[in-house]
C-alpha cells in the first residue's frame, strides 16, 4: 500500500517536474528492471526498495518504452553552479543511448560512432559515459555539451574478456571496478587502456547485475538470482598495506530480478546525514559485535506501522551509538530511549533456565544472541539462543539456559525482531528493530546494587577555588555518575563506575578520579579490569576506545584516575564547556570503569558513591595562594570525605577552609558549606556565574532546615529554568 | 531622706528607662531576626549556614529483608525498581532500566542494605522463580527498614 501510494505521488510529481535534472546527489541507489523498465529506489543499508517510476516514457518514434540498462549517474555541476545531474544508459530494446531526468523519463542521445550490438554495462565518471560488452569492447562518450567530441563514442579497447554485468567507478580514486560473474574475481579496469587487473576472489559468484559505490569507497553489488546485496570494503584500497583479496560480505537482502542494472550517485553517503531523515535503527553494543555501518552492523529499516520491540517504535539513526553513550543511556542529542522491549527478570544465573520477557508490537520472528564467553562477539557455537522464534503480540516469556561454563561478568546480548527469518547478528533487515543490552552473567547468590539505578545518573558538581570560597554556581566540574556494587555473601566482588562529563565552568585545569575506600590498589584483578572512553560527535555517534590502566601507581589505596585534565576530554569554541546558555556544546565524553577484585572485600568497603573527587592537573596554575603548582596534592572531595594519601594536608585550614582531621571534618567552610555536592538526578547545573540559590530557591530551606524540608529541591519543578544550563 | 528617695526614684527611673530600652532593643532585635527568615534576606548560597554534619549528598540508606519461605523458597530472583506504573489491565508496567537491586536468591531469605535517591517515596519489589510459579510483586512505601514476607 505504501509503495503504491509513493508511486502515485511520484507520478504526480513527475508530471510536474518535467525533465529537470536531479537537484541533489541522492542517497538511494537506482535499480532498473524489466521490459518495460521499472525504476526502483533501493536503500542499500537495509535492502528495502520502493518503485520510483514504472513508465520511463517512449522514445521519439518508438511505440514502447523498452528496457533501459547500463545505467550511470552523472553528478555534474556546471560552472555556473546549476545542476546537470542526469542518469545515462542504453535502451537495449531500441538500441539507443538515452538520458534520464529526475522524473526518470528517457530522451534519446544523438551519438556518433555508435558500435553495433546491445550494452548492459555502463557507468559515468568525470562527465563521460563508459560502457562495456564482453568479447566486443570497452568505450567512452563525452557528455560535455561544450566539448568538440560531445556524444562522440570512442573505442578504448576491443579486448573485453571479463564477464561483467555491471561495473562502477570508485568516487575517490576514479578507478573502475567490476566482478566477473563466472569466477567471482574482482577486477579493476584501466579507463584509459581497458586493461584489467585481478584483485582476487570475492568468494561469491552469480549475476551481479547492479554495482554501486558510496562516498566512503565501499562497493555494493546486487545479485540477480536472490536479490542479496554484498559489500566489498574498497575504502582503503589505495593505501599501502591494503592488499587483495576483498571478500564480498553479505550486507542486506534486496529485490531479486532476472534483468537488473543499478546506478547510484557515488558521492552520496549511504544514509541521509540529516538525523531526522534517517529511517534506520541500529544497535548499541561495542563494534566488535558488528554494530556500526562500517562494521556491517545489525540494522533495520523503520517501517510505518512495522514490527518493533517494546512499547515504543525505534528512532532513526545515521549510524550506531556505541556502548555507554548509546541511545538508551544518553538523550542529550534528542534521541529517544527505545531499548524497552527486553526484560531480564531473573538475571542470567549460570546453569539455570533464566526468564527473558520479550515484548513484541506484533507477530514476528526473533533472533537472539548472548556473548557467554565475553570475547566480544556472538560467533561462538552456543551464543545464538533464539533462531526464527515466532513471537506473538505482547509479552513473550523465553527460557534461556545460561551455560554452566559461561564467564561471569558484564557482557552483551543482541535481539533482532521483524518479519524476516534467517537474519544473522549483523547486516541489514527490511523491517523490525535491533536491541542490544548489557547483561550480567553471574553465579547463584550474587547481587547487584545500582545507584541511582541501572539506567540513569546522579550528578556530581564541584567548585575548584578551594580553599578559597567559590561563587557557588556549582559548575566548575560537573559529571553524571553511576555506580554498581557486585556483592556475594555480604562481601564486595566488583565495583563499576560510569560517568559523562557534563560541564567545565572553570579556567583552572582539574583531573577527575575515583577512590574505592578501604580497598588496596593491589586487590584489583587487572586481567579482568575494564576502562573505556567513549567520545561523541554532535549527532550522538560514539567511538569507544580502550584505555590503559587507570590505577594510580603511586598510591597503596585504590585510586582510579579517570582523566588527568578534564579540558583534554572535550573541545569547545567557548570560554567554558556547557555553562553559558549561548554555547550549547553537546556531551562529548563518557567513561566506563570496572574494578573486579582478586578476592572478596569486606562489607565495610561497600559504598554508594565510593569517592569521586577532583584534583589539580600537574604543572598547571591553580590559584595565587599556592607558591608552586599544587598538582596532584590538591584535591576536592565531597563534604567530610577524607583526602587520599596523595593530598597535601597543609592546604587545609587556609583561606575559607575549616577542615579538621581530628574530627573527620573535610572540605567545608565556617558556615559548613561544601565545595562539592551530589545531586540524585540528572541535574541541570546553574549557568556560569549564577548562584545556586537563584537557580534552585528551595535549596535555602533544605539547608536551613537541616534537610527536614525541600528534600526534592533539585527536581525540575523546583528550578528557575532561565538560570540553569539548558 | 528626700534626697535619698529622690535619688532612688531617679535610679529606678533610670533603670526603668534602661529596662525599657532593653526591652525595646530586644523587641527590635527579635523582629529583625523574624524578618530575616520570612523575607529571605539571604540572597546567595554563601550566606547560608548549614548543620555541622550536613554532607550535601542526596541519597539515603535503607534496609530491605525479603522472605519467600511460604512460597516454597528459592532459587529465585529479587528485583527492586523505582520507575513503574500500574496499568489499566491490572499489570505492572516496569521500566527495567530503573532497577536498583538485582539479587539472586539461593534460599528463602535475603537482606540488602542499599541507597536510594532521597526524593523517592515508593519502590516496587518483585520476585521471579525459575519454575512455573508466578512472580511476586509488591509496592512498598519507603522506610528505613522494610520487611517483606510472602
Amino acid at each position: 500500500m505504501t509503495n503504491r501510494l509513493i508511486f502515485i505521488l511520484l507520478l504526480s510529481v513527475s508530471q510536474l517536474a518535467n525533465s529537470d535534472p536531479f537537484e541533489t546527489c541522492p542517497t538511494k541507489a537506482f535499480l532498473f528492471q524489466g521490459n518495460p523498465t521499472t525504476v526502483y529506489g533501493v536503500n542499500l543499508v537495509t535492502g528495502t526498495d520502493i518503485i520510483l517510476q514504472d513508465d520511463v516514457g517512449n522514445l521519439s518514434g518508438e511505440s514502447s518504452a523498452g528496457n533501459v540498462n547500463g545505467i550511470g549517474f552523472d553528478d555534474f555541476i556546471a560552472e555556473d553552479s546549476t545542476s546537470s545531474r542526469y542518469l545515462f544508459g542504453f535502451n537495449t530494446t531500441h538500441r539507443k543511448f538515452v538520458r534520464l531526468d529526475s522524473d526518470f523519463q528517457q530522451t534519446e542521445l544523438s551519438v556518433t560512432n555508435q558500435p553495433s550490438g546491445t550494452f548492459y554495462v555502463g557507468d559515468v565518471y568525470n562527465h563521460h559515459y563508459y560502457f562495456y560488452r564482453k568479447n566486443k569492447g570497452f568505450y567512452k562518450m563525452n557528455l560535455d555539451q561544450d566539448a568538440a567530441d560531445y556524444l562522440e563514442i570512442q573505442t578504448i579497447s576491443t579486448t573485453a574478456s571479463r564477464n561483467f554485468t555491471d561495473f562502477a567507478f570508485h568516487p575517490r580514486n576514479g578507478k573502475l571496478y567490476g566482478i566477473d560473474n563466472s569466477s567471482g574475481v574482482l577486477y579493476t579496469i584501466d579507463k584509459v587502456s581497458g586493461n584489467t587487473e585481478d584483485l582476487g576472489d570475492t568468494g561469491e559468484t552469480g549475476t551481479f547485475g547492479a554495482g554501486y559505490f558510496d562516498v566512503n569507497g565501499y562497493f555494493y553489488v546486487s545479485r540477480n538470482q536472490d536479490g542479496k546485496i554484498y559489500r566489498l570494503d574498497l575504502s582503503t584500497i589505495d593505501l599501502v598495506g591494503d592488499t587483495p583479496p576483498y571478500p564480498a560480505v553479505e550486507f542486506a537482502a534486496g529485490p531479486l530480478s532476472g534483468q537488473n542494472d543499478g546506478a547510484r550517485c557515488a558521492n552520496a553517503p549511504l544514509i541521509d546525514e540529516s538525523e531526522g531523515a534517517s529511517t534506520i535503527d541500529f544497535g548499541d553494543a561495542p563494534d566488535s559485535y558488528s554494530t556500526s555501518l562500517a562494521a556491517n552492523g545489525a540494522r533495520h529499516e523503520i517501517i510505518a506501522d512495522g514490527p518493533y520491540l517494546g512499547s515504543q517504535a525505534p528512532d532513526g539513526e545515521v549510524d550506531a551509538r556505541l556502548g555507554i553513550l548509546s541511545d538508551d543511556s544518553n538523550n542529550d542529542s534528542g534521541n529517544t530511549d527505545d531499548e524497552d522491549g527486553i526484560a531480564l527478570v531473573t538475571g542470567l544465573v549460570k546453569g539455570l533456565d533464566n526468564i527473558v520477557i520479550v515484548t513484541a508490537s506484533t507477530n514476528g520472528y526473533l533472533q537472539a544472541w548472548f556473548d557467554w564467553n565475553r570475547d566480544g562477539d556472538f560467533d561462538d557455537a552456543d551464543e545464538q539462543v533464539a533462531s526464527d522464534k515466532a513471537l506473538s503480540t505482547g509479552a513473550n516469556n523465553l527460557a534461556i539456559r545460561v551455560p554452566i561454563g559461561a564467564d561471569a561478568g558484564t557482557s552483551w546480548a543482541r535481539f533482532r525482531f521483524g518479519s524476516q527469518t534467517g537474519i544473522g547478528s549483523s547486516g541489514g533487515a527490511t523491517d523490525g528493530e535491533v536491541e542490544d543490552h548489557v547483561i550480567e552473567i553471574s553465579d547463584l547468590g550474587v547481587s547487584y546494587s545500582y545507584y541511582p539505578d541501572n539506567g540513569s545518573w546522579v550528578t556530581l558538581a564541584y567548585e575548584d577555588l578551594w580553599p578559597i570560597e567559590g561563587d557557588f554556581d556549582m559548575n566548575d566540574v560537573v559529571f553524571h555518575y553511576r555506580t554498581v556494587s557486585v556483592i556475594k555473601d555480604g562481601e564486595l566482588l566488583r565495583v563499576d563506575a560510569y560517568g559523562q562529563l557534563l560541564a567545565i565552568g572553570a579556567s583552572y585545569h582539574n583531573g577527575f578520579a575515583i577512590r574505592i575506600p578501604g580497598v588496596q590498589a593491589a586487590d584489583v584483578d587487572t586481567s579482568k579490569m575494564r576502562f573505556r572512553y567513549t567520545t561523541l560527535d554532535a549527532e550522538g555517534n560514539g567511538v569507544e576506545t580502550e584505555q590503559a590502566s587507570p590505577i594510580e601507581a603511586a598510591s597503596d589505596e585504590l585510586v582510579a584516575i579517570i582523566g588527568q585534565d578534564v579540558w583534554n576530554l572535550v573541545s569547545t569554541s567557548c570560554e567554558f564547556y556547557r555553562t553559558d546558555a549561548g554555547c550549547t556544546d553537546h556531551i562529548q565524553f563518557a567513561f566506563e570503569l570496572s574494578l573486579p577484585f582478586t578476592s572478596p572485600q569486606p562489607s565495610d568497603a561497600i559504598s554508594t558513591l565510593y569517592d569521586p573527587f577532583i584534583f589539580a592537573t600537574s604543572s598547571r596554575f591553580h590559584g595565587s595562594i599556592f607558591t608552586s603548582h599544587p598538582g596532584r596534592e590538591w584535591e576536592v572531595h565531597l563534604a567530610d570525605v577524607s583526602p587520599t594519601e596523595q593530598a597535601n594536608t597543609s592546604f587545609f585550614n587556609q583561606q575559607e577552609d575549616t577542615s579538621d582531621i581530628s574530627i573527620d571534618r573535610f572540605y567545608k567552610n565556617s558556615n559548613n558549606l561544601p565545595w562539592s555536592m551530589e545531586v540524585a538526578t540528572e541535574w541541570k547545573h546553574p549557568r556560569s556565574g549564577v548562584d545556586l540559590l537563584k537557580a534552585y530557591p528551595d535549596f535555602e530551606g533544605y539547608v536551613t532546615s537541616d534537610k527536614a524540608l525541600n528534600n526534592d529541591w533539585y527536581q525540575s519543578d523546583n528550578r528557575i529554568d532561565g538560570k540553569i544550563f539548558p | 531622706m528626700k534626697n535619698i528617695i529622690n535619688n532612688i526614684t531617679l535610679i529606678l527611673m533610670a533603670l526603668s528607662v534602661i529596662a525599657c530600652d532593653s526591652v525595646d532593643k530586644k523587641t527590635i532585635s527579635t523582629a529583625d531576626k523574624k524578618e530575616v527568615i520570612t523575607d529571605t534576606a539571604i540572597t546567595s548560597t554563601s550566606q547560608l549556614v548549614a548543620a555541622k554534619d550536613m554532607k550535601f549528598i542526596s541519597h539515603k540508606g535503607i534496609k530491605l529483608a525479603v522472605d519467600i519461605d511460604n512460597q516454597g523458597g528459592g532459587p529465585a530472583y529479587l528485583s527492586v525498581y523505582s520507575n513503574y506504573q500500574y496499568a489499566d489491565d491490572n499489570t505492572w508496567l516496569i521500566n527495567h532500566d530503573s532497577r536498583i537491586i538485582a539479587s539472586s536468591m539461593g534460599s528463602s531469605q535475603v537482606n540488602h542494605d542499599f541507597a536510594i535517591p532521597q526524593h523517592l517515596k515508593k519502590l516496587l519489589v518483585q520476585v521471579w522463580f525459575y519454575d512455573d510459579r508466578l512472580p511476586l510483586t509488591k509496592e512498598v512505601e519507603i522506610a528505613p527498614e522494610m520487611i517483606l514476607s510472602w
